[in-house]
């Protein structure tokens, strides 16, 4: 039924395909995104919790009970990020099928099957420790860590929502393809729709062959980039930074980009008046300052001085207290903050203000609706940092607005706090809490990491990020929440409205179906139509029927008056026995024919509008 | 007036249970299908296993079949959600409660290497027995019940309202209450569970099979021995194997999958079940009276040796050339497919008799074979399984004694002949055309 639809549509104009492909997707993609917000707030205000106490100077050692509240917070925030491919690929292949929850279902058995093929394939590589230094995967020698995942307890590559959505894009294929697929009798178990879990599940291993050999490779270049982007001079490597960060977030790759420059020596070195290296990495070289008790304001730029490591001379920048020594020094052109901080304009007043652009771009009927799925995924942006939220609301239904507009806006929010001088830390994200901590007490403390910066820079991008999104979602009639088309919208249509587009929906296909060999009074083929419409006479018609299933050899059925079924007539399209089980449930025993009935039934009804 | 009306009450809801059972069943078809497929991908990978060089192959496929059985609690939640709630969410949201469910009880459950015991909510202290890793997370072991259950609620929940953030919101209450739930209440209704699984496992003297093989035939008219077969084959019902304190495979079928994966000789875990045994460098313990493959191999001798003969006497029955070759083609259909419906259907409800005969020869069949140690795993209940996994275990080295099944057959095949030749008319196929 659906490829029928759909076609013809194709055929008007590329643009009606596309939106009609995009507004399955907005409907599809619902749920995860509407359970997301609840995620990021528990998980953002868990951790949050957890990093006052530990600013409190709370320990986990000392005081474990502490932490309990924080930790159950995040662990159910976490359940849901962790998994999120997995919500993605069973929402995706529902929303691609027809409502099909089996195509749900193997969407599933196909992720599962994915992960698990891939880890058969991923070695670990340790040092002298027994730390994990590396993978090796295939012909790939040196994996970073960070390109390797557990997704859902299997060690497998971090494909995040990108390998989600292609798993739940590929089982929807599968079903469309093959759930009226009809096997010889002998097979009849399989037939049907029991056939699209065993087909995902053999396809499953070819795709994770693919992604075995294109995966690692992009984690490996992505990796080296964090070398090349350590001498890029003016800010221009915040500036990179950022882009290149937010760009990669969709296929989870981004991890393996700045895990380098935030924990490693590529991301700079800090070191005392002996030479002697305390810390390495961005974040880990802003920690060493709070530790040390160092202000940020004592580097100076000015100054570039050669001292050696290890073997090699390397060029730093002297750290000068107010007593005029020399207590440390850092890598030259390494400011603590400048892979971090970017984050905070457009986390704190950027998401949001797009967040707002879309609920007013909302129809007014809906604005309500799309205020508590949009309010709350702003809200988590602004509050924690977690920003998938909101990003996901709008990446898939306008790539454009994310990749042509939001990651230059990151870029230019990194470049910006770098060019001030600003140098606020964090730890979880880019949100309010970690802003009061890392930025605003830090600042209180003495630090001098000029939280101000975050204020000057967000509030003209909360301006912009508002008209661009409004202006864009409008001109381009893009759905998101609230703005689907009629009849798909978050609340439920009234049955009027409902039996209407059924209706409009008859009238157009049935011309084109009789080409196809389609039935238009009962839209099912015409090999199957006889047969079905004298089934459908014995079972006493729909209004007789309140619910149609099938198991392997039998038609389950229940029906409002059991008097109406003739029992005859049903033996005559070679049923074996019909069993009556209370006053409402009918069994016809069909063989492997059951499940065929039970989809064209299905199909009919419908087709009917009933 | 009072009086009719109790009654009519009492009758409505007898009929609902039974709907509502019936429906459970034909829900959980789904992953029953599935089934099949993950255990042919752990049986396959025995051939690579043996052979340096090319036993990655059969790692892939093992870990590939085992990945799938060691979801089987989230896939009944959603399979569940499909077929009982109307709502399209629904797989969603059952999907979604799991997850929260998991997350929210891990929280709890702390292990100390001390004891090598694990600590739940402060007040149990339990052995690694009562739990399992499920999406990495380690929760106490709720097996399909839990995914039931909560598939159950779900649906429930996503019928009487269409709101997201609403649905949402009660999911996660669920999830918690659930979560609260199992940790305080199901250690000891585990443990009562387990000793009552393994006082019937353990009964002897082929009692309980016997009792599964009749039951699960006398269920079939009313499609609920579609309920009994996960239960025993992938649930704690049918038995645990343990290795070295680990919870390794629950349930019939999952227990023979891990034992023939492993190259873990059948006959010894049978010789030790109930103690714990030492065997290639771990130890081992098999709860009581577990046989693997004993809650499915029964069907074995009646599906080959069985049916035939039980077929050609109806065809004795009959003229018509055409009849014959119905009854024919239906009574070898469960020798090659394993789907024995459309030849049961033929006498079922004609001859109930002749279906009891059958129910109590199906339940002697299956005592017989596990009294005699026979191992053979049915996956999807093909003759092939009797080869693929019977015969070649045995030629592999790890005896399953396969052969019983051909010294019996014929003994079915007498007993069957004989009483349909007596009990089934000409009359009775009569009324089934």
């Amino acid at each position: 039924m659906e490829n029928t639809q759909v076609k013809p549509k194709r055929l008007d104009s590329n643009s009606s395909g596309a939106r009609e492909f995009l507004s399955k997707l907005s409907r599809g993609l619902m749920i995860p995104i509407a359970v997301l917000p609840i995620a990021g707030l528990f998980l953002g205000v868990g951790a949050g919790i957890s990093n006052v106490l530990i600013a409190a100077g709370v320990t986990r050692e000392l005081n474990p009970g502490a932490f309990v509240v924080g930790d159950v917070m995040a662990s159910i925030g976490d359940v849901i990020f962790g998994n999120l491919p997995i919500l993605f690929a069973v929402a995706v292949a529902i929303a691609f099928t027809e409502d099909s929850g089996v195509a749900g279902f193997s969407a599933l058995i196909m992720w599962i099957v994915f992960n698990a093929f891939q880890a058969n394939f991923i070695h670990e590589i340790n040092d002298a420790d027994g730390l994990i230094t590396g993978y090796s995967i295939l012909f790939f020698d040196n994996v970073p860590t960070s390109v390797v995942t557990s997704n859902s307890g299997i060690t497998s590559l971090q494909t995040s929502a990108f390998g989600g959505l292609t798993i739940g894009f590929l089982t929807a294929a599968i079903y469309n393809k093959f759930h009226k697929m009809e096997l010889p009798k002998v097979l009849g178990f399989f037939s049907g729709t029991r056939s699209v879990p065993i087909i995902a599940f053999l396809m499953a291993p070819i795709i994770a062959c693919i992604f075995l050999i294109t995966w690692p490779f992009f984690g490996v270049q992505l990796n080296n980039l964090g070398t090349v982007m350590a001498g890029m001079p003016a800010g221009t490597n915040s500036l990179m930074f950022g882009i290149i960060e937010r760009a990669l977030i969709p296929f989870g790759l981004h991890h393996a980009f700045y895990t380098p420059l935030w924990f490693t020596s590529v991301g700079g070195s800090v070191y005392d008046a002996q030479g002697q290296a305390l810390a390495f990495g961005d974040q880990n070289i802003w920690f060493e300052f709070q530790t040390q008790g160092w202000s940020y304001d004592w580097i100076d730029y000015n100054q570039v001085q050669s001292i050696p490591d290890g073997s090699v001379m390397v060029e730093v920048n002297p750290i000068i207290n107010n007593q005029g020594e020399t207590v440390g020094y850092i890598t030259a052109g390494e400011k603590p903050g400048m892979y971090m901080q970017g984050k905070y304009p457009f986390m704190i007043f950027g998401l949001p203000a797009a967040g707002a652009a879309m609920v007013m771009a909302a129809k007014k009927e809906n604005r309500e609706i799309a205020f508590s799925v949009i309010g709350a995924a702003a809200f988590t942006s602004f509050l924690t940092g977690i920003t998938e939220p909101i990003e996901y609301t709008f990446l898939f239904l306008a790539p454009a607005l994310y990749y042509g507009f939001h990651i230059w806006m990151a870029g230019i929010s990194f470049w910006l706090m770098n060019l001030l001088g600003a140098n606020l830390g964090m730890t979880f994200s880019g949100g309010i809490i970690d802003f009061a901590l890392y930025g605003i007490l830090a600042d209180a403390t003495g630090f001098g990491v000029q939280s101000w910066d975050v204020i000057i820079i967000g509030v003209p991008y909360a301006v912009i990020y508002f008209f661009v999104f409004y202006f864009y979602i409008k001109h381009f009639d893009i759905p998101t929440p609230g703005r689907e088309p009629e009849g798909t919208v978050i609340a439920m249509k009234s049955k009027a409205d409902y039996l209407a587009s059924k209706q409009d929906g008859r009238k157009n296909n049935s011309s084109i179906n009789v080409k196809k060999g389609i039935d238009p009074e009962t839209g099912i083929s015409l090999d199957r139509s006889e047969r079905v419409k004298e089934l459908l006479g014995y079972l006493g018609g729909f209004e007789n029927l309140t619910s149609i299933d099938a198991c392997i050899t039998r038609l389950r059925i229940s029906v409002v008056d059991k008097s109406l079924i003739d029992e005859v007539g049903l033996k005559s399209l070679g049923a074996m026995g019909v069993v009556y089980l209370g006053k409402n449930a009918v069994q016809v025993i069909y063989g492997a024919e059951a499940d065929r009935f039970k989809v064209d039934l299905k199909d009919y009804k419908k087709h009917l509008g009933l | 007036m009072q009086k009719d009306s109790t009654t009519l009450n009492y009758k409505k809801s007898n009929s609902s249970t039974k709907t509502f059972l019936s429906k459970l069943g034909s829900s959980l078809m789904l992953p029953i299908s599935l089934l099949p497929i993950a255990a042919l991908f752990i049986g396959f990978s025995s051939f690579f296993n043996t052979t340096e060089g090319i036993s990655v192959i059969g790692n892939v496929l093992s870990s590939i079949g085992f990945a799938v059985i060691s979801i089987l609690p989230i896939l009944f939640a959603i399979t569940i959600t499909i077929s009982f709630s109307k709502n399209k969410n629904a797989p969603l949201y059952g999907l979604i409660c799991y997850l929260f469910f998991i997350a929210f009880q891990s929280q709890f459950i702390t292990f100390d290497s001390t004891t090598s015991e694990y600590n739940v909510s402060g007040f149990f202290s339990l052995s690694s027995y009562y739990f399992v890793d499920i999406f990495g997370l380690t929760v106490l072991n709720t097996s399909l019940f839990g995914g039931i259950v909560i598939g159950l609620v779900i649906s429930y929940i996503a019928n009487k309202n269409d709101k997201v953030g609403l649905n949402l919101l009660y999911l996660i209450m669920v999830a918690v209450f659930f979560a609260f739930i199992v940790l305080l209440f199901w250690p000891p209704i585990y443990y009562v569970m387990e000793q009552w699984f393994n006082l019937v496992n353990g009964i002897g003297f082929g009692i309980n099979t016997f009792l599964y093989g009749f039951i699960n035939r006398l269920l079939v008219p009313f499609g609920l021995h579609s309920l009994l077969i996960p239960l025993v084959t992938y649930s704690p019902a049918g038995g645990t194997l343990l290795i070295n304190g680990d919870v390794v495979a629950q349930g019939d079928s999952a227990i023979w999958l891990y034992l023939y994966a492993n190259n873990i000789s059948f006959q010894e875990a049978i010789k030790h079940s109930g103690e714990s045994y030492f065997y290639l460098g771990d130890t081992y313990f098999l709860t009581e009276g577990v046989v693997p493959g004993q809650y499915q191999q029964g069907f074995l001798p009646i599906m080959i040796f069985g049916f035939p003969a039980a077929g050609y006497a109806m065809t004795t029955k009959v003229e018509n050339k055409k009849d014959k070759s119905i009854i024919m083609l239906a009574a070898i259909t469960p020798l090659l497919t394993g789907i024995t419906e459309p030849f049961e259907y033929l006498f079922i409800f004609i001859v109930p008799s002749l279906y009891f005969i059958h129910a109590l020869l199906t339940g002697l069949s299956f005592a017989i074979l596990s009294l005699a140690h026979t191992t053979v795993l049915i996956s999807s209940g093909w003759f092939v399984d009797l080869i693929l996994f019977g015969l070649i275990p045995s030629l592999q080295g790890n005896p399953t004694r396969w052969w019983v099944v051909l010294a019996i057959g014929p003994l079915f095949s007498f007993a069957y002949y004989i009483s349909f030749k007596m009990l089934f008319k000409e009359e009775h196929f009569k009324q089934l055309y």
